[in-house]
């Protein structure tokens, strides 16, 4: 076959030759054949339709027409990218970098989208449109989504149960928190898997008792000695899917909260899954988002090796840990999250769209607690200062100071623990 | 005597060894086949004609240099063999031309290939000490396997195809030549009753089976090099090729010949572009034997001697260090003497028998 009768595969497009002589064909890349929008109208009567959560599938608010998405379940098989060099400088690049303006195919509208939305809907003609924003490359588009299970009902169920939860909260907190605020969103996170080779080094302290001779008093005596020793070890673990939120958001401490995502529901990703569900493009980049797992991990991986040694004695220690074998992905997560505003501070409820599980800031009424406190400190100060009374008109008080002390630290423990839970659900647990 | 080529060929002879096969023209009489120095040599009657030659790649001209290399090379021998010098391997020396084909040849067709492209991953190891972390960035190359397909439309020139069925035991003695040297010309080059012609023994019909593999492998690296990648894993062709012409280049090579003792003959190879040397080094056992016996007598008198000065030590303390310094120069002979005993065999193992160890 000569040059002049030989054809192209049809999936092959010519690239870029360093001789003249020779031409090159190469597959044509995957991101040149996806589209970069769809628009989502209902085939039997054209009005727009939309991701029914409760039936999993695309829905037409007006007809009721319904169908299921365009996608399979591929769990935690969805592909994961290796670090390459070239991956980490286009890292760098903005993902959202001319992307503001869309082209509504339905009615000829151009829409200013906000930056970090994917998916709008139309002002003019109401159509459902979402936007595949093209990523610096194509690794950095969403590979994979877990589908929302939870439905709205069930997670109004498990907001009004939460909230009711706690008497140190202010009363007008339920209503403030309307349920009719809730919206589901799907927030990028990215996931990675390592091979951690851990070697330590420690000096390490081992008790042991000896018996010495007191001259003072004439009497052997034992006392505790520590023998130290140099040891080292290794620690070998296997990291899979590490999460770490894509979206600033989300408070990181939140986020942990509800990261039991189980990632076996993983769905190839398909644009019907955003259909008037909000979705955010990632805003915490790839090199800060491994920085920010890596920082994690170094220190599960100097815990895993204190677990190591057999005693609390450690001194010097050193740790050389070896990453290898390092993959990310990223991936689309489902959370239903509201946001308010109460004494001009804001605080946030997050659920996990797919386990129910919840987590969020509520705001703590210091009256309240001050009163509780008083609660607590008054059975001891009261007993004291009978006590006292006691003692001064003669009669044996001793054990009544006692008492109003041992009442007085009860009451000071139960306060501090008080002070505690509410410190932490002012900050979001 | 100097001709050009044409009369070259008339007044020579053909001889052939009957050692390796190889046929070649010669003015003088032929006393060692200048490919394998076997001495089984004859002169043919033959009517095979010479192709016609169009290049020759010189010989290095400074004959000083090959003096040099040869003493170089025969300096470190122990015990040589008598004819082991450099007046007897100047005087038995041949001017040697082989012969070579330069092929040219268009290529038009398409290719398949899975072409492996090099990518850097990177990677880090964390060190804590003294309760802080320090980072340490690592890279490692990898390996990226893809599909490439295309078309090859390309004339190449000077695939060099040996024309000598035993090339590559030659290649291994006095290594390649660099054929993109410019100092190839036939027209103004004077032959001599030194020179000897290797006749060629792969014809163009087999040599086409060598230099279509060799343009095969070409064209896969010129695609391999046009896709940007560094390896390959699969390649396949439909090239056609057209348009071939061939080329008979000589190329130089110098060769000597000596015999030991009882008449066996040795070689030494110079390549006549790099000089690089190669052959045979003979040791002489019988010349070990000699020095091995003089030693070992040398050795006996010393040994008497100490036994002599042994006894005579009571008369003072100076006879007794001379028993002592004549046991340690017997000692010191008797190893001399063992040493040149196996010395030549030892040494000839691995300096002779080089075109057959080349095979």
């Amino acid at each position: 076959m000569t040059q002049a009768n030989w054809t192209p595969p049809q999936d092959f497009i010519e690239v870029p030759s360093a001789d003249d002589k020779i031409r090159v064909w190469a597959p044509i890349p995957q991101s040149e054949l996806s589209e970069t929008s769809h628009t989502y109208n209902c085939p039997n009567c054209g009005a727009p339709t939309k991701f029914d959560i409760t039936t999993s599938g695309l829905s037409c608010v007006h007809c009721g027409y319904q169908v299921k998405p365009d996608s399979k379940n591929i769990g935690k098989a969805a592909q994961e990218l290796e670090f390459r060099t070239e991956t980490i400088k286009k890292a760098d690049m903005s993902w959202y970098e001319n992307r503001n303006q869309v082209h509504c195919e339905n009615c000829g509208a151009n829409l200013l989208v906000e930056k970090n939305d994917v998916s709008v809907k139309c002002l003019f003609c109401a159509s459902n449109k979402v936007i595949l924003q093209k990523a610096p490359s194509q690794e950095f588009y969403p590979s994979a989504i877990i589908p929302f299970k939870t439905k709205p009902a069930q997670v109004e169920n498990s907001i009004l149960t939460w909230l009711e939860k706690g008497w140190f909260h202010p009363k007008e907190l339920q209503q403030n928190a309307k349920i009719n605020k809730l919206s589901p969103i799907y927030i990028p996170a990215w996931t990675f898997d390592t091979d951690i080779d851990a070697q330590w080094k420690a000096l390490v302290g081992y008790e042991r008792q000896k018996r010495y001779y007191d001259s003072s008093s004439k009497t052997w005596k034992t006392k505790t000695v520590i023998d130290w020793c140099w040891e080292d070890g290794q620690v070998k673990e296997t990291i899979d899917d590490f999460l770490i939120s894509g979206s600033d958001k989300i408070q990181d401490h939140l986020f942990v909260n509800i990261s039991n995502f189980n990632l076996s529901d993983l769905m190839e990703f398909s644009p019907d899954f955003l259909v008037g569900i909000k979705a955010q493009l990632y805003s915490k980049h790839l090199p800060e988002a491994w920085n920010e797992a890596k920082g994690k991990l170094r220190e599960y991986m100097k815990d895993a090796c204190y677990h190591d040694i057999p005693t609390s004695h450690v001194r010097n220690f050193s740790l050389v840990a070896d990453f290898q074998n390092e993959t990310w992905r990223i991936i689309f997560l489902p959370i239903y999250i509201i946001t308010y505003i109460y004494q001009q501070n804001t605080y946030q409820v997050v659920v996990n769209g797919q386990t129910n599980q919840l987590a969020g800031q509520k705001p703590v009424d210091w009256n309240k607690i001050w009163l509780a406190f008083a609660g607590l400190f008054a059975p001891g100060i009261f007993a004291a200062f009978i006590s006292l009374i006691l003692l001064v008109l003669g009669t044996p008080g001793l054990i009544g100071l006692l008492i109003s002390f041992f009442l007085l630290v009860i009451g000071g423990i139960i306060a501090v623990s008080i002070y505690q839970k509410a410190k932490a659900s002012e900050k979001g647990s | 005597m100097k001709t050009n080529i044409i009369e070259f060929l008339s007044i020579t002879k053909t001889w052939g060894c009957e050692k390796c096969g190889s046929l070649y023209l010669k003015h003088d009489k032929s006393s060692f086949c200048p490919v394998c120095g076997d001495k089984h040599v004859q002169e043919i009657n033959t009517n095979t004609q010479y192709p016609e030659i169009e290049l020759i790649l010189n010989f290095h001209k400074n004959v000083q240099d090959y003096e040099d290399k040869i003493q170089n090379f025969i300096q470190p021998v122990k015990f040589k063999t008598e004819q082991l010098n450099l007046n007897t391997i100047k005087k038995n020396g041949e001017w040697v031309f082989f012969p070579f084909w330069l092929v040219d040849s268009k290529a038009n067709g398409s290719w398949k290939a899975e072409f492996g492209f090099n990518y850097l991953v990177e990677s880090s190891v964390e060190h804590l000490q003294h309760g802080e972390w320090i980072s340490q960035k690592t890279n490692e190359t990898r390996i990226d396997w893809k599909p490439r397909q295309g078309t090859v439309e390309k004339e190449y020139s000077n695939i060099s195809i040996s024309a000598l069925s035993y090339y590559n035991q030659l290649e291994r003695i006095f290594g390649s030549y660099n054929l993109s040297n410019d100092n190839k010309s036939l027209t103004d080059y004077q032959f001599t009753n030194q020179i000897t012609l290797i006749y060629p023994n792969i014809d163009k019909n087999t040599g086409w089976q060598f230099a279509k593999e060799s343009l095969i492998k070409k064209i896969n690296s010129d695609c391999q090099s046009a896709a940007g990648a560094q390896h390959t894993k699969t390649f396949s062709q439909q090239v056609q090729f057209s348009d071939q012409n061939w080329t008979l280049l000589l190329l130089p090579y110098f060769v000597s010949h000596y015999s030991d003792e009882a008449g066996n003959p040795y070689s030494i190879w110079i390549n006549g572009q790099s000089l690089r040397i190669q052959g045979d080094r003979y040791s002489s056992p019988a010349k070990g034997k000699q020095f091995g016996f003089v030693f070992l007598l040398i050795s006996f008198v010393l040994f008497l001697l100490f036994l002599l000065f042994g006894y005579l030590s009571r008369m003072s303390d100076l006879v007794a260090i001379l028993a002592f310094f004549s046991l340690l120069a017997s000692i010191g002979f008797l190893i001399g003497s063992i040493y040149s005993f196996f010395y030549p065999s030892n040494w000839n193992k691995k300096n002779t028998n080089t075109f057959n160890k080349a095979g």
